[in-house]
């Protein structure tokens, strides 16, 4: 005969690992609005923007003789 | 003039629809032509995009995400090679991070929801026919 002290299943774990694995499918499918696209965007022109000015500032930069 | 309204001596912005859904098409088609786009071409799926836009050289494609064949993320790479100029604007229903994130490392200039409001679409529209003018 089982132990009934003994218990099943460690419930606390049980739960844990579900929370955990509800976190990682969420931030995989996390849903966008349109206001976080456009933020997204407008990070990613800022970047754009910004690498291109660098590649000009390289360019014009005089080299040593 | 009109917020959609546009300057007729200008010369039409060239646009290519890649949607597999023929209703999608036909309306994106009526809108962007209402505003005052030229369409120079259109196809249902990635691979057949991909050749339509390296055949018209458009000024902007409207791209479609979820499509048989090829999807939009896998065709973007592809059109940006056959014609850099373009401007590609995902349009989708689909609207999880990874996909978004996707496609604007992939070079989209723009990414609009299918489930947005018609006016902000078009609005969208507007100031994309406004910067090809430019």
């Amino acid at each position: 005969m089982a132990n009934s002290d003994a218990p099943l299943f460690d419930l606390d774990s049980l739960l844990f690992d579900i929370m955990e694995d509800e976190q990682v499918d969420r931030s995989a499918r996390r849903l966008l609005t349109r206001d976080d696209i456009k933020k997204l965007i407008e990070e990613k022109r800022r970047l754009r923007r910004e690498l291109a000015k660098r590649r000009e500032t390289k360019h014009e930069e005089p080299t040593l003789s | 003039m009109g917020l959609f309204s546009r300057d007729n001596d200008a010369a039409p912005c060239r646009i290519v629809i890649i949607d597999d859904d023929f209703t999608c098409r036909c309306w994106l088609r009526g809108l962007v032509t209402h505003i005052g786009f030229s369409v120079v071409g259109e196809a249902d799926n990635g691979d057949e995009g991909i050749e339509v836009v390296a055949s018209t050289k458009p000024d902007v494609v409207l791209l479609d995400v979820s499509m048989p064949v090829k999807t939009g993320a896998m065709a973007l790479p592809e059109i940006r090679r056959v014609h850099p100029g373009a401007r590609v604007v995902m349009l989708t229903s689909i609207a999880d991070q990874v996909t978004v994130m996707d496609c604007i490392d992939k070079g989209a200039s723009n990414y609009l929801l299918k489930s947005s409001d018609a006016e902000e679409i078009k609005q969208a529209l507007v100031e994309l026919r406004d910067e090809c003018a430019h």
